[in-house]
């Protein structure tokens, strides 16, 4: 087991540090292109004061907007950017308060709001919570085994996101003039973390298809920890922007050891969701199969079919998701 | 296990097709910096001529690029650094549209160029404004214009809101205006719509 970790830390650390040495884009914001013209053409706009609103003219008229979302995932998604938005602001509010005064409380905001701010983060798209529900489906984990694996994977996808920010603020920016964004970075892991996902998921169909149906239900066939953490790992492994840009943020303003902290607290709100996509997962599953628990053979060809499914799925994703990094 | 393989086999032509069609482009994708719109809708004589667009940076996102770009550290950008802001970190927009795309009565607008870029930060919040040049002759009856502003890639949210619109030179002109949401346009996996300006005017 610590044979394993020590072997895929080493490749998570080679991964990110040489893709640092290449930028492009991510941010859409930023070119890298040496050639980029830089002359910005300027036109005469007349009077910039010489605004007309609806408030102030009886020639404009205004229709009554629809602007809210149409549907329950849009409006969800929505709502989560605003308070998203509120949450960084806080952040910025109370760090910014922190130049001034090294009060207790203002640092104890700082991390429930990073908490917070985590666990929406990870309510928007992305964070691999398909797949985590993918591999609940194939596999039979225990309770424990959901919140081991959601919160390995926040932590691992949280630290990932701080080492990026600090090689960049710390080494690259002090050596070179490239600018702070890591889109490259970024696009090595998520080739590296699909991939490995994909691996993961053919194993496991290789094993459920070797695994006979009558023996499925046995002990001997639970999700093992080794498993748990490769696919933790596999999962994490690609840094989050999130947890660079509020990582980077507080450095800037000088609060490197809160920055820390206050990754770890984002990490903790990352993981509480991605833990409870785990753990309705196998509840949900438990409560199918316990529905069917005096038919042993019934039980016994669900569970070998949601088995193949699971790792199918976990295959399908990380394909998908590693053809879309290319 | 024959069946079983046939199941599979089955599954992996289904996945291959979908593979094809629904590769997501942009695959880490949630917003991670947020923007507030605005837009200027400018007149003259002859009719419309264009739309100045405002983006007001989140207070996150504007520290590190006052970190990144104020390099005489007077929490402004002076015209030196604008101009570097404009090479390093605005121009790559051009292959984004710069999040807008402009219909002219149901038609595209092709945006070729932007002008009167400017970044300012305003008490430590970064804002971009630029000026798309689009002119529209006025008629009788009604032109219709659409305005709409997002990111596809998500990495950025944008927000427009009603009274985040004004008009310039617009006295001569009946205009309506409406905000709304561009189910016609949902992005990324079909599960945002962007917002949309419908704006009418006439002679």
């Amino acid at each position: 087991m610590i044979k394993i970790l020590i072997r895929i830390s080493l490749i998570f650390i080679l991964i990110n540090t040489s893709s640092f040495l290449a930028f492009s884009q991510g941010n859409p914001l930023f070119s890298n292109d040496e050639t980029s013209d830089d002359t910005i053409i300027t036109i005469d706009l007349d009077v910039e004061n010489d605004t007309d609103t609806v408030q102030s003219n009886n020639h404009i008229q205004i229709i009554e907007s629809k602007t809210a979302p149409s549907n329950i995932l849009s409006k969800f998604l929505h709502s989560n950017s605003e308070y998203q938005k509120k949450l960084r602001s806080i952040i910025s509010e109370k760090s910014h308060q922190l130049e001034i005064t090294n009060d207790y409380w203002t640092i104890v905001w700082v991390l429930l709001i990073s908490f917070l701010y985590g666990l929406a983060h990870s309510l928007g798209p992305g964070h691999n919570k398909i797949v985590v529900f993918s591999y609940f489906l194939s596999e039979r984990p225990k309770i424990k085994d959901g919140i081991i694996m959601g919160n390995l994977a926040a932590f691992v996808h949280a630290l990932s996101g701080m080492t990026v920010a600090f090689i960049i603020l710390f080494v690259v920016k002090e050596t070179t003039s490239a600018s702070f964004d890591q889109s490259q970075a970024m696009r090595l892991s998520m080739l590296f973390s699909f991939g490995l996902i994909t691996i993961i998921g053919l194993f496991l169909l290789i094993e459920h298809l070797k695994t006979r149906k009558e023996t499925i239900l046995s002990p001997s066939n639970n999700t093992s920890q080794k498993s748990i953490i490769s696919m933790a790992l596999a999962v994490g492994i690609i840094p989050c922007p999130g947890t660079m840009i509020l990582v980077s943020f507080l450095a800037t303003l000088g609060h490197v050891k809160l920055s820390i902290f206050a990754a770890l607290f984002m990490a903790l709100g990352m993981g509480f969701t991605v833990s409870s996509i785990g753990i309705a997962t196998i509840f949900m599953k438990q409560k199918i199969l316990g529905v069917i628990k005096n038919d042993q053979s019934r039980m016994q060809r669900i569970q070998k079919r949601l088995s193949i499914i699971g790792s199918l799925l976990i295959i399908l994703f990380g394909l998908m998701f590693f053809l879309g990094a290319l | 296990m024959k069946q079983e393989l046939k199941h599979i086999y089955r599954f992996f032509l289904i996945s291959i097709f979908l593979l094809f069609i629904v590769t997501p482009k942009f695959i880490n994708a949630h917003p991670h910096v947020f923007i507030d719109t605005k837009i200027k809708v400018y007149f003259d004589d002859k009719g419309m001529s264009g739309v100045k667009v405002s983006w007001t940076f989140d207070d996150l996102f504007s520290e590190l690029m006052m970190d990144e770009f104020d390099e005489d550290f007077d929490e402004q950008f002076s015209k030196e650094e604008q101009k570097v802001i404009y090479s390093k970190a605005f121009t790559n927009l051009k292959k984004f549209n710069y999040f807008t795309e402009i219909e002219i009565d149901g038609k595209a607008f092709d945006i070729k160029y932007v002008t009167n870029f400017s970044a300012i930060l305003d008490d430590g919040i970064m804002v971009y404004s630029f000026f798309i040049p689009c002119h529209v002759l006025a008629n009788n009856t009604n032109r219709k214009i659409d305005i709409y502003t997002y990111d596809n890639s998500y990495y950025m949210d944008l927000s427009l809101a009603s009274n985040d619109i004004s008009f310039v030179k617009s006295q001569n002109y009946k205009i309506t205006y409406q905000v709304a949401e561009a189910t016609d346009k949902k992005y990324y996996f079909d599960q945002i719509s962007p917002q949309v300006l419908h704006l009418t005017f006439r002679k």
